[in-house]
């Protein structure tokens, strides 16, 4: 078993072995996140792929005083926004303004798996899909999301609160689905 | 602002994900590892092309300096001639009354002025004058019965004697002549008042020969010839001694390779597997090649010197292929040119290969000196027998074992190929004894590597960049 620093310098050096080892450490985590951020799995490992050779080919650079996977998920998040930016610039996100969206229940996730959690964030529309993952998930602002998109902030707010209200809704599909399957056992 | 059901909302999503992990598919990683294999092959093939561009500006810049030397030589060998042939005609044609005025400037102990009085016949300088051939420009001014020929002399010796024919010295110029001295007439002749004759040479070796009517001490300066012994290297005997190196070479290395019907037929009979072929040289790109080892040489002649050595020669590619070949133990990187070899092949996922071919290469070379200062260069040209040693396959992620496999019969190599070698050694003399040189150079095998057998012919291309430390006995 290699320690995080003997890999991070096996892979510096090109490695192969290094970088199987390292790839097989981190992809699992780094996969649920792109999933987050893809349309599909396929999408998902596309990213991943990507993601991991831009890893290798800067690994050299990274100062072992940053956390390892806070600066992989960086850029991870940047591949998924590059591959994702040309379908931003095609459709553009506008504000949505319908305030029926914003009353929604609460509805708990502990009943949910994390995968069925997924999948419905992978539902979102696009837009809506990358800035709740940038707000909600990875923590950003909405100032730092709209000059990361280059969109407004009044977008990244209102695009947040709609794939918030989205989830909602499906949140709440979901657990009446659950409930007539569990009667009708 | 977020409220607190905003902030409960996220930190569910948050904590629902944080730290969930999901497997990719497997074919994630072999991507990833043809990918990186690709980007380090452009990698070298930037590096390859930088020694290529040295090598070729080097060759390129040594033919120049070649070219430029010839030159150089072909006009000292016009001025001597020239030299010899004004100096016999004015000793026949003068009254051979030859006095030497010494100059009053700072080196006026080393340098004389030669007055020739008495000359009866300016037209037989300006005949000796017209056969120079290039960019001589003569100019007859100031005729009269007395003659001189004005000039600086580094030993100071007499001109005559110093500028015959069957002297070794050889006549070279200042740039520019300063004679002040007064002009009594002008014609287009040039003959009538006396003769003043002028040589401007593009500023190569001779830039003026004046005579004048006037009395030498009425000619304030003079620069006009310049005569210097040729100079000779002080280690030209020393070059033709035995002399020995180490020398070491690194560059680019293609395989110039054709068809492959070994590995097509494998191709068509696997039904069920899909192999690789093995990629042709524009799917294989640029591979690197090394060497060292040492060497003898002698120089023969003026500017020829001969050598030879023995090196270790190492010329490894990287291809993509998907056969390995499976044994008892395990499974070994394969290359579909050697299928002939065995039938215990299997399709896998695309894997980078590393192909080494190793060799003990004895080459012979003749050298040309294009110049032989404290700094030289040399032209090099020879053949060497490169003696297969021992091929070898290695898979780059280290999946499976690698394959080798000496000369002989079971191999698809041929044990001795011919290859011919072109290149410039840029030189420079440390001390007496020590020489060091930087070799740019390439070397192309005449004859395929590979078998007949195997019908496929790979003809290895090398462009490399060697180092030499020479120790001259």
């Amino acid at each position: 078993m290699h320690s995080e620093k003997e890999l991070i310098d096996g892979c510096a050096k090109g490695d192969r072995a290094a970088q199987r080892a390292f790839y097989e450490r981190y992809c699992g985590r780094m996969m649920a996140l792109c999933n987050r951020y893809a349309k599909s799995t396929q999408e998902a490992e596309d990213i991943l792929q990507e993601g991991f050779i831009k890893i290798f080919g800067s690994i050299a650079s990274f100062r072992k005083e940053a956390k390892l996977t806070t600066w992989m998920t960086r850029i991870m998040i940047n591949t998924a926004l590059n591959m994702q930016r040309q379908k931003l610039y095609l459709l553009p996100m506008v504000d949505v303004n319908d305030a029926n969206l914003y009353e929604q229940e609460e509805i708990g996730l502990s009943d949910f798996h994390f995968t069925e959690l997924i999948r419905m964030v992978q539902s979102l529309p696009d837009g809506c899909r990358i800035i709740f993952n940038l707000f909600a998930i990875e923590g950003y602002g909405h100032k730092e999301i709209a000059d990361m998109l280059n969109i407004s902030e009044g977008t990244s707010k209102s695009q947040y609160n709609r794939a918030k209200s989205l989830l909602q809704a499906k949140l709440k599909a979901e657990q009446k689905y659950e409930n007539v399957r569990g009667q009708k056992l | 602002m977020k409220t607190s059901e905003d902030r409960n909302f996220e930190e569910e999503w948050k904590s629902a994900l944080d730290g969930a992990e999901m497997a990719p598919s497997d074919h994630v990683w072999n991507s990833i590892d043809l990918k990186i294999s690709h980007a380090e092959q452009g990698e070298m093939k930037k590096r390859v092309l930088f020694y290529q561009r040295v090598a070729a500006a080097s060759i390129l810049f040594a033919l120049c300096l070649g070219a430029a030397g010839w030159f150089w030589n072909y006009e000292d060998a016009s001025v001597k001639s020239l030299a010899s042939q004004t100096v016999g005609e004015n000793q026949k044609e003068s009254a051979s009354s030859i006095a030497k005025v010494p100059f009053s400037n700072q080196n006026s102990s080393n340098s004389s002025a030669v007055t020739i009085t008495e000359s009866q016949n300016a037209n037989s300088i300006k005949s000796a004058v017209g056969n120079y051939e290039n960019g001589v420009k003569t100019r007859i001014e100031n005729g009269g019965k007395n003659h001189a020929l004005a000039s600086e002399a580094s030993n100071g010796s007499d001109i005559a004697a110093m500028i015959a024919p069957a002297d070794k010295n050889v006549l070279t110029l200042g740039k520019e002549a300063e004679l002040e001295s007064r002009r009594t007439s002008q014609s287009n002749t040039g003959f009538e008042n006396g003769s003043v004759t002028e040589l401007a040479t593009n500023g190569l070796s001779m830039s003026a020969i004046r005579l004048t009517g006037k009395p030498v001490e009425q000619i304030e300066s003079a620069r006009t010839f310049k005569i210097a012994k040729k100079e000779q290297s002080p280690t030209d005997d020393q070059n033709r001694n035995w002399w020995a190196s180490v020398n070491g070479s690194g560059g680019a290395y293609n395989q110039s390779s054709s068809s492959n019907s070994v590995a097509t037929s494998l191709f068509q009979q696997s039904a069920t597997s899909t192999f690789y072929a093995a990629p042709n040289s524009k799917e294989v790109g640029v591979g690197t090649s090394f060497s060292y080892g040492m060497s003898m040489g002698k120089k023969v002649a003026n500017r020829w010197v001969v050598m030879g050595g023995v090196n270790y020669l190492n010329q490894s590619i990287d291809y993509q292929t998907n056969i390995v070949l499976q044994d008892a133990s395990q499974s070994k990187a394969f290359l579909a040119d050697l299928a002939s070899l065995s039938s215990n092949l299997a399709s896998t996922n695309p894997y980078v290969l590393r192909n080494t071919n190793e060799f003990i290469s004895v080459p012979l070379q003749a050298g040309y000196l294009l110049l032989n200062r404290k700094a030289g260069v040399q032209l090099n040209a020879g053949v060497a027998a490169d003696i297969f040693y021992r091929n070898t396959m290695t898979d780059l992620s280290g999946q499976f074992g690698s394959f080798s496999q000496a000369a002989g019969d079971n191999s698809v190599y041929r044990n001795l190929n011919w290859t011919g070698l072109l290149g410039t050694e840029l030189s420079y003399k440390m001390n007496r004894h020590y020489q060091v040189s930087l070799m740019p150079g390439f070397r192309y095998s005449f004859n395929s590597v590979l078998k007949s057998s195997t019908g496929s012919t790979i003809n290895p291309l090398v462009w490399d960049v060697g180092f030499r430390l020479k120790y001259v006995f």
